[in-house]
């Protein structure tokens, strides 16, 4: 880890990209980091504040039109992810949030620049997706996903970017491909809110394992069994 | 418990006989024959059908039968909300949260001078058309859904129109909250008659969407609920809030000076300081009653007459009732989107009652419960918690990650008989509430 026995998570703009309750993200990372005996922080980056270049896991949430181009320009001025990314930082995007870390995504009817970490080119969808969202994952070894999408984007995933999941139900990347999110190296961008680490905690595992560089010991949470066997089954019906 | 009755109005939701105010007209025979204009032979034969078909959803059990009678009604003739409300004035109350209570403090309000109808709860066009069909009210309080507010006001040329707030609910249904602003924001570039817009200024949204709209009064009605208004929504930049509450941008959208104020003293008008006391719990009321005292004086009620039956409101279509469930005083709270969660977890940390929260995702509640991660419930630790409702797995998940110790019930009744004796204080979303309501028999 960068600041020696501490996991650091930091939470990109939550009041700008948190539409969704995507701070659970963070939540989630740190009490799993916790219950393995491993300290953890959450840094809450609010605009006007730097992101840290030093920082263990970013995570960016969903935002409405220009709240997702006002976060984008900030990153970008900012510079700091665009580093972190560089140095093999943990990335967790969600929804807006991915569609941010592609080329270009479209916002009050233009097309913006992304900042270019991820080779996703999104595009205006009809209608909008909006529902329970399930996958089987390819990009990782992870258990079936289970989230809810709310987009009206369609993202277009380069020859270098592994999908993260395939769709079971639900639209996804909305390409006419099947495929969901994306995985890059230890970046990791999905359509998946719910929080999307609530429901898939193999996806909070994989991401802090990458942080810490080791696999995390199996961890019992039998009230998570049964929300991820509820909303299966809810979903599968 | 309730005030119902003790003011001039008449509520329209399809009561069962004997329990319509004194007064009121039985149905669309009687009300027509009060000598005023009458609408068009069309509407009158559109909205006896529409009374049938409510009466007969009633006699099977289905409810009020309020939308259903409306929507046959306006299928028969689309245009029968514009010829009820005819040439009567017409005040519509939006926002996310507070309609339906602002609604009825308004109808209390302005029925301390002149007859008013209103509806409660069904608030699209067919559940407007009961209280539009009473020809005996002076007045019409209509409390309207954010994305119906420009057909509503369009066709009955409302001479008031209230915007409360705005702020994330049903995204799955709403999307995006800046297009409701923008709806708004287009309606008034259109009014040509004379509307007063009646808005709260501390909400950024709403002063966007105002814009340049010349008829306005602002009321400073406050909102805890921050986390939709970080930035500008003329420009987008990050907007900057003062410690006094007022707030600013580069770009020239700031504040507007409130004519409508708050303080301990009571509310703060043209009128001067009209001190009161609610029967309804919270901060969030104080302000709803701000804005009906603004509403009331618009119409030419003074506050110091319009006070009295606001204060004399204690619950309103279920919420704020207290119930007795073997012995425990269980006080109901409708509990929407995070903003009013926000709101009513506040007001429960300042007491020490038991809690139940009961989560529900079927269409009317939003089904998307990513929103339980916006919502500071750790305010509820220290004190008896339940989770139940359809939902109750994502809520217990919820409160474990925020450390509330809880238990876990299948049904709202279950968890409340689960707690130890004494007050118990329970918030339900919008489907759960109304099945709490059913399954704690109380009426509303």
């Amino acid at each position: 880890m960068s600041n020696g026995d501490r996991l650091s998570i930091a939470l990109l703009y939550p009041t700008v990209l948190g539409l969704y309750g995507d701070r659970g993200n963070a939540s989630v990372l740190a009490y799993r980091a916790n219950a393995r005996d491993i300290d953890a922080e959450i840094l809450i980056i609010d605009p006007g504040t730097q992101v840290p270049e030093h920082a263990d896991i970013y995570l960016l949430g969903g935002g409405e039109d220009i709240a997702q181009t006002t976060g984008c320009e900030l990153l970008r001025a900012d510079g700091g992810l665009a580093r972190a990314h560089a140095s093999g930082a943990v990335i967790f995007a969600v929804c807006a949030g991915m569609q941010i870390l592609g080329t270009s995504f479209p916002a009050d009817g233009r097309v913006v620049d992304g900042l270019g970490l991820l080779d996703i080119v999104t595009t205006p969808g009809s209608p909008r997706a909006v529902g329970e969202l399930l996958t089987e994952a390819v990009g990782a070894d992870l258990p079936t996903m289970t989230g809810y999408e709310n987009h009206g984007g369609r993202s277009r995933l380069g020859p270098n970017l592994k999908p993260l999941g395939r769709v079971l139900a639900g639209v996804g990347n909305g390409t006419g491909d099947h495929t969901e999110g994306a995985v890059l190296g230890r970046t990791m961008a999905t359509y998946m809110h719910g929080p999307a680490l609530v429901r898939n905690p193999a996806m909070a595992d994989l991401l802090l394992g990458w942080a810490v560089g080791r696999g995390l010991p199996p961890m019992e949470e039998p009230l998570v069994d049964a929300l991820r066997t509820e909303r299966l089954s809810a979903v599968r019906n | 418990m309730s005030s119902r009755g003790e003011s001039k109005h008449c509520e329209f939701r399809g009561e069962p006989k004997g329990t319509r105010a004194e007064g009121c007209p039985a149905g669309i025979v009687g009300a027509m024959t009060s000598g005023m204009l009458r609408p068009p032979l069309r509407t009158q034969a559109a909205v006896a059908v529409g009374k049938l078909a409510s009466r007969t959803s009633q006699m099977l059990g289905r409810g009020h039968g309020t939308v259903i009678g409306g929507n046959i009604t306006l299928k028969l003739d689309p245009g029968a909300l514009q010829s009820l409300v005819g040439k009567r004035a017409v005040t519509v109350i939006t926002g996310t949260n507070g309609k339906s209570t602002t609604t009825r403090l308004v109808r209390e309000a302005l029925g301390s001078t002149h007859k008013t109808a209103s509806n409660r709860g069904a608030n699209m066009p067919p559940g407007l058309i009961e209280a539009a069909a009473d020809q005996s009210a002076q007045e019409l309080v209509f409390e309207v859904d954010e994305l119906y507010v420009p057909r509503v006001v369009e066709s009955t040329r409302a001479s008031i129109l209230v915007l409360l707030n705005l702020s994330r609910d049903q995204l799955d249904r709403i999307t995006e909250i800046r297009r409701v602003a923008e709806l708004w924001r287009s309606l008034l570039t259109r009014v040509d008659w004379k509307l007063t817009v009646i808005a709260n200024a501390d909400d950024p949204l709403l002063v966007w969407a105002v814009g340049d709209y010349a008829d306005v009064v602002w009321v400073s009605a406050g909102y805890r609920w921050k986390e939709d208004a970080a930035l500008c929504p003329n420009c987008s930049r990050v907007r900057a809030v003062n410690a006094d509450g007022t707030w600013t941008c580069e770009c020239g959208l700031n504040k507007p000076t409130a004519t409508w104020t708050l303080d301990a003293a009571g509310a703060n008008g043209p009128h001067g300081v009209t001190p009161f006391t609610l029967g309804l719990p919270g901060d969030f009321n104080r302000s709803n009653a701000l804005v009906a005292l603004a509403v009331a004086a618009e119409r030419g009620i003074d506050p110091a007459t319009a006070i009295g039956p606001i204060e004399k409101v204690v619950d309103v279509s279920g919420r704020y009732v207290t119930a007795d469930v073997d012995g425990r005083a269980v006080r109901l709270f409708l509990a929407k989107n995070p903003a009013s969660w926000t709101e009513l977890l506040h007001l429960l940390s300042q007491e020490n009652a038991s809690v139940v929260f009961v989560l529900n995702a079927r269409i009317a509640d939003g089904q998307d419960t990513s929103w339980l991660w916006d919502v500071p419930f750790e305010q509820a630790a220290g004190r008896a918690v339940v989770a139940a409702g359809d939902r109750r797995l994502d809520l217990a998940y919820r409160l474990q990650l925020a450390d509330v110790e809880h238990t876990v019930a299948e049904s709202a009744l279950a968890a409340i008989k689960n707690l130890p004796p004494g007050p118990v204080e329970l918030l339900a979303t919008y489907t759960a509430f109304h099945d709490v309501l059913k399954e704690l028999h109380v009426e509303w």
